[in-house]
């Protein structure tokens, strides 16, 4: 008890009276483990949230009729949509499709629930108003050039197949990149009516958050007869982005741990032959090799410790910075982040330490105590 | 008295320097020997032998029965925290630790550490009031008298000083040899080495090496 008193006040004294080379080397702790601290808190948060913002790219999912079958009931689709996750279902574009005239022009137009478009393709980009009534309709970019319409302008449609029209004014303009440039979109409710498809759908769009695997293992759950897949191209997409962004964690987590392993080593290299006389006296005294060791782990655990926590809150502090700046929303904090980051910093400053100690081994004390 | 040092035949070598030169002497316990002798006479080289910091090329050395020339590194270090204490003329105190636990340092490497036995040895030496102190805050003589406070701790058979009093104002050389007269008369074995004839005076017996060679070995 008394020589583990003995030892602690060693210690301490080793921390205390000798300020200036330590804190250089708490620093260098310091600063790796806020690093590598704000890392692993961003990592622990990054799946969820890379999975969201990926999901503001399109549906992962798609919800089509059986074989037999050429449309979907609303009802069918809902009572699917119902047995998954619902904090995990971001949203469900229904989608129904016909062939419309307009003036000379033949296009494709299709009815959908504009408030799901918005949750499962963010991305579209429309310039004028989002339509908010039934007589007020979207038409895609490639399609107003066409028609030579814009916001504003009404134009009467036509459905090909039976015959019914509608009058309805333009508020926007949308563009996606994708086939809807070439189509009028109007309400799900407009679209049924007009192509005489009450109640039903041909496809819809979902937009799920889960990696690859388990989105695959839900839509393979599923008792329906409805074919409900994965888009696999856009599932597996996001698993390689994940996987890529984990992987430069990695990286840049060995990096800084190889710097601060060499910036600590350095310093505590320089701090053993300052310190050579004292090391020899020690010996002088009687202390063994074990004790010598004990002596400087000891030092750098408590070091680590320091640097360690000091390094956790700066981190910590970081992660909001990139959690705000990069997804808009802060780190949850997880309390495995403290001992991770504490023993990291420890086995860091131990190991870097291994040098410098072997060094201290090898004074002479009467080489040393002589001033040679 | 039975001897607690004997050198027989011993040699140190570095390539083609003797250090020291088929050495002979016995020290017999309680005895206080002066090392006197110009530099690089191997004076140093002796004192390391002695107190197991060294080992010779050639020949054999006793230190309190123990046969020292038959050591590795780990038994040498044990023998000598157990029968030695070391003197130094750089004093060599932990910059960073208080004089009492300059102290204590020696006895937590030897056994287990005890404030008041060391604060007593403080005492001893007139030191009881900078127990606290760091060395930076003592004077030349104090922080020697710190060293010599912690070479008696242990209660070493043989105390080893190398030019305890060089580096000391006459005052402080006046304590530090009364402390040392001190000693003897308690029946310590002091091996000292000193340049200082009026110091080497103090001793019962003076040993003189010149070019690794024992020259002269009597009594003042």
């Amino acid at each position: 008890m008394l020589k583990l008193r003995m030892y602690l006040r060693l210690l301490k004294r080793a921390v205390t009276k000798r300020k200036s080379r330590m804190i250089i080397s708490l620093l260098a702790i310091s600063l790796g483990a806020a690093v590598i601290s704000a890392l692993v808190s961003v990592y622990y948060d990054m799946g969820v949230k890379m999975r969201k913002e990926l999901r503001t790219y399109g549906a992962n999912v798609v919800v089509a009729p059986s074989p037999k079958n050429n449309f979907i009931s609303t009802r069918e689709l809902e009572s699917v949509m119902d047995t998954l996750p619902k904090d995990n279902l971001i949203g469900y574009a229904p989608y129904i499709y016909g062939v419309v005239r307009t003036g000379d022009s033949r296009l494709v137009a299709a009815g959908t629930d504009f408030t799901q478009v918005k949750k499962v393709s963010p991305y579209w980009h429309v310039q004028g108003q989002w339509p908010d009534s039934d007589n007020s309709i979207l038409v895609g970019i490639a399609a107003a050039r066409q028609l030579g319409v814009e916001t504003g302008d009404s134009i009467v449609i036509m459905a090909e197949e039976n015959k019914q029209w509608l009058k309805a004014e333009v508020t926007g303009v949308v563009e996606t990149g994708g086939t809807e440039d070439n189509q009028i979109i109007m309400s799900l409710n407009k679209a049924q009516h007009l192509f005489d498809k009450k109640g039903k759908i041909n496809i819809s769009y979902a937009s799920i958050i889960g990696d690859a695997e388990t989105v695959e293992r839900w839509t393979n759950d599923l008792e329906s007869d409805l074919r409900v897949e994965p888009v696999k191209k856009i599932s597996q997409a996001e698993g390689k982005i994940l996987e890529r962004i984990r992987s430069l964690v990695y990286l840049v987590v060995i990096i800084i741990l190889g710097s601060t392993l060499l910036c600590v080593t350095t310093t505590a290299m320089a701090m053993i032959m300052e310190r050579r006389q004292e090391i020899a006296l020690k010996k002088a005294l009687g202390a063994d090799n074990k004790s010598i060791i004990y002596e400087f782990l000891g030092e750098s655990t408590i070091l680590g410790l320091l640097g360690g926590a000091a390094g956790w809150a700066i981190g910590f502090g970081l992660a909001q910075g990139i959690g705000l700046s990069v997804f808009n929303s802060l780190v949850s904090f997880r309390w495995q982040v403290i001992p991770a980051v504490l023993a990291t910093a420890v086995i860091m400053s131990c190991v870097a330490c291994l040098i410098p100690i072997n060094k201290a081994l090898s004074v002479e004390p009467a080489v040393t105590l002589k001033g040679e | 008295m039975s001897d607690i040092v004997t050198l027989q035949d011993v040699y140190k070598i570095y390539g083609k320097v003797h250090a020291l030169h088929n050495i002979n002497i016995s020290i017999a316990s309680g005895e206080w020997v002066a090392v006197m002798g110009p530099s690089g006479s191997g004076k140093t080289t002796m004192m390391n032998i002695i107190g197991c910091m060294d080992t010779p090329t050639k020949g054999s050395v006793q230190v309190d029965g123990t046969e020292t020339h038959k050591l590795n590194g780990a038994a040498l270090t044990k023998l000598r925290r157990e029968k030695i204490g070391l003197v130094f003329q750089q004093f060599h105190l932990v910059p960073h630790l208080t004089a009492v636990e300059n102290v204590m340092l020696a006895q937590y490497y030897h056994s287990m550490p005890d404030e008041k036995e060391a604060l007593q040895a403080l005492e001893r030496v007139g030191l009881a009031q900078r127990a606290e102190h760091l060395p930076k805050q003592l004077s030349g003589g104090e922080q020697q008298r710190v060293c010599i406070a912690r070479a008696l701790i242990n209660y070493p058979s043989i105390i080893l000083a190398d030019e305890p009093t060089g580096n000391l104002d006459k005052v402080n050389e006046r304590i530090v040899i009364d402390i040392f007269n001190q000693l003897h008369k308690e029946g310590h074995t002091i091996i000292m080495v000193t340049h200082d004839p009026k110091v080497g005076q103090l001793a019962q017996r003076q040993i003189e090496l010149d070019h690794g060679q024992l020259v002269y070995s009597g009594v003042v």
